[in-house]
């Protein structure tokens, strides 16, 4: 069984009007669990956003592979197909039951009409939400609504899944529920989570990307984040060293 | 779990393709409907009628399309869609299909309506497919402004913003006709609301503006969806079909044949209509025959019933062409109209016999008559259970208060009325016969 491609990013630019939010960001992302971590405002959303092709850089390139992800090209934007997205602020049709949400989002990456009833089905158990399946999405706590979005977004079974702040506004139990969902997802898929949270740092990552004012600042796995201060192992050594990479920078 | 899915996919399409097929066909037949009177029997006009359902069929198509396009921002949920690998044309594309099928349908509903209705009254002619090319293209159009709106207005106010802009449209037409006091702006819009009994609005127009409208809205719809090549063209073919439908604009063709009177031959009175109204002759007879039932002894000989004054006259004009009447006969215009006083092609039987009444009795002769017009007619009114305080017809006055401010007028009342109504028939008929031989010299041909 191949892995999945490689998420390759190269001089990526972004700007609001005439306030730069991102500014040469380059990576290349195997399979595995890669934390984007930064404070708010750093650039992080915009980065994922521009990963998962709602919205277009204004320089650089984004790869899956060696396929480019073009959104004016109908080929280029079909490689959206194998990436899935969790968005950080999760809007849903009003109404919709969480079977129905999935089965739209299915259809929205164009997973072939044959496979659909059994890919709804096991990314709603992958997400452990076949109980809920007919609930309506308003009905549903904080935690399996956010399942329910990680379901939509491995409905297609992506090669890449980008998940932003995935856990915020969730209680530490139902933060454990999802961590433990991702990593059983990073075993076969490049994960790329969004995070101000050292919590989920520490949980799920195996390479940390620290960025900041538009640009990355670090990048290494979580231990050499927590080695580059003195501090001790553990949460605490990341906070240190998240400031330490931060207080470098300035 | 299958049928659940494929449910997900239809149901909200399905449900906005009701909704707008439901609303179109209703307010098309209340907007068409209730003026069956400028339309039936008479095919052209039958035809055109059907684009005044447009008027707020794209109201409801532009409200309805921005409602879709708004939906995703409303929800918050815009982010699933535009992470979609589909391209925006098919992620919004079935909202939008749905809308233009729900328009479509109803105004389809409406031309079946009106044709049902018109099929049994006419004498020739068919349903002008010509006609119904800017109803088709005002769907386009309607939908595009209404997906512009829901694309860049706030996602709560887009439906009203969508629905209000195709009134403004064609409320900044009439006003710039107006105010440059000729037809033009009007042309660019899909009513049209000209006459077609003796013209006819060119085919090179309604083709041109048909394109020009939905040329306009693949251009707006698919800058919106950014399809850069289809924006390019369809910007160009719109710019073409717009300087056609200027070089056409308020070109009215004129129909020479239409005005060709046809009467009875075989009756007295004589009934004479023009071809427009031809369909109308049976029912005119039918109901010119009622009338007469009601005034026995009237003589008729030598008289010729016509809806027009100058029936007889744009017939010589157009066609070169008038019928054989003899000399001395006396024309009578009772005219078919609606409650306005416009021509009409089906006849309101109380306004007709009001107008009847008029035509026959409320007349006037050089010399004095045992009744004068005014109590004749108001004779006729009370015979027949209408008002007489001139709320019969705009324009009508009230012969009642004529009749109380002139002693002369009241005293001849006073007598009809004591009269038996044998009595007084007998005396209606012999002022009519009164005033034939008045008019004949003078109102004859």
């Amino acid at each position: 069984m191949t892995g999945p491609r490689k998420l390759k990013a190269h001089g990526l630019s972004f700007s609001y009007g005439r306030h730069p939010v991102l500014s040469g960001v380059s990576f290349s992302l195997g399979a595995g669990a890669h934390v984007v971590l930064g404070r708010n405002g750093a650039g992080k959303t915009t980065l994922i956003r521009l990963l998962a092709g709602a919205a277009t850089a204004a320089g650089g390139t984004i790869k899956l592979g060696e396929d480019l992800l073009d959104l004016r090209t109908r080929s280029g934007r079909a490689l959206l197909r194998h990436i899935g997205w969790l968005p950080q602020e999760f809007g849903y049709p009003p109404h919709m039951k969480v079977v129905d949400f999935v089965a739209y989002a299915a259809w929205l990456k164009e997973v072939p009409k044959e496979q659909l009833v059994s890919r709804v089905e096991a990314a709603l158990e992958a997400a452990d939400m076949t109980e809920q399946a007919r609930r309506p999405l308003s009905a549903l706590s904080g935690g399996q609504l956010r399942r329910a979005g990680l379901a939509a977004a491995t409905v297609a079974d992506p090669e890449v899944l980008i998940l932003d702040e995935p856990t915020a506004g969730l209680d530490p139990e139902q933060r454990d529920g999802f961590h433990r969902l991702i990593l059983e997802l990073r075993k076969t898929k490049v994960v790329l989570i969004a995070t101000h949270l050292l919590e989920d740092v520490e949980a799920l990552a195996e390479h940390v990307m620290v960025i900041d004012a538009g640009a990355i600042l670090w990048t290494g796995t979580t231990d050499e984040l927590a080695s580059t201060s003195d501090g001790p192992g553990g949460l605490q050594g990341l906070r240190q060293g998240f400031r330490a990479v931060l207080g470098a920078a300035q | 779990m299958n049928t659940k899915l494929i449910r997900t996919y239809i149901r909200t399409p399905l449900l906005v393709f009701l909704l707008v097929g439901a609303a179109t066909t209703a307010q098309g037949l209340m907007m068409v409907l209730p003026k069956r009177e400028t339309w039936v029997g008479h095919w052209p006009a039958t035809s055109a009628s059907v684009s005044h359902a447009v008027l707020f069929g794209a109201i409801i198509a532009s409200a309805a399309a921005a409602w879709v396009i708004a939906g995703p921002r409303r929800g918050r949920f815009q982010d699933l869609l535009t992470g979609s690998s589909r391209p925006p044309a098919a992620v919004y594309g079935y909202g939008l299909i749905a809308v233009a099928a729900g328009n479509l349908v109803g105004y389809a509903i409406v031309a079946v309506t009106v044709s049902a209705i018109t099929a049994p009254e006419a004498v020739r002619g068919h349903l002008d497919v010509l006609e119904l090319l800017p109803v088709l293209g005002s769907v386009a159009a309607a939908i595009a402004v209404g997906a512009v709106a829901g694309r860049v207005m706030p996602p709560f106010l887009a439906p009203a913003i969508g629905g209000v802009l195709p009134y403004a449209g064609y409320a900044a037409a009439t006003y710039a006709d107006v105010l440059f006091n000729r037809t033009l702006f009007m042309d660019l819009v899909s009513m049209d609301y000209t006459a077609r009994e003796h013209f006819l609005r060119p085919p090179e127009l309604l083709i041109a503006k048909a394109v020009l409208a939905i040329a306009l809205g693949v251009a707006l719809l698919s800058w919106m969806l950014g399809a850069r090549g289809v924006w390019f063209g369809a910007g160009l073919v719109a710019g073409l079909a717009l300087s056609a439908t200027l070089l056409v604009a308020g070109v009215r063709i004129e129909l020479p044949a239409t005005y060709a009177v046809a009467c009875t031959s075989d009756r007295q009175p004589i009934l004479c209509v023009d071809n427009a109204y031809e369909h109308v002759l049976d029912d005119y007879s039918h109901h010119i025959d009622a009338e007469l039932s009601k005034l026995p002894g009237l003589d008729m000989s030598g008289v010729v019933f016509v809806p027009e004054e100058n029936l007889l006259d744009l017939s010589k004009r157009h066609t070169g062409v008038v019928p054989d009447l003899e000399p001395g006969t006396l024309m009578v215009v009772v005219p078919i109209v609606d409650g306005n006083t416009n021509p009409a092609h089906s006849i309101d039987p109380a306004l007709f016999t009001a107008n009847f009444g008029v035509s026959v009795l409320h007349q006037d002769c050089g010399t004095e008559l045992e009744f004068s017009g005014p109590v004749a007619y108001e004779w006729w009114l009370e015979l027949n259970e209408l008002p007489t305080d001139g709320s019969n017809f705009p324009g009508e006055g009230s012969v009642r208060s004529q009749i109380d401010a002139d002693p002369n007028f009241a005293a001849q009342r006073q007598r009809l009325a004591e009269l038996t109504p044998t009595q007084q028939q007998a005396s209606i008929a012999n002022h009519w016969n009164n005033l034939k031989s008045c008019a004949t010299g003078a109102d004859s041909r």
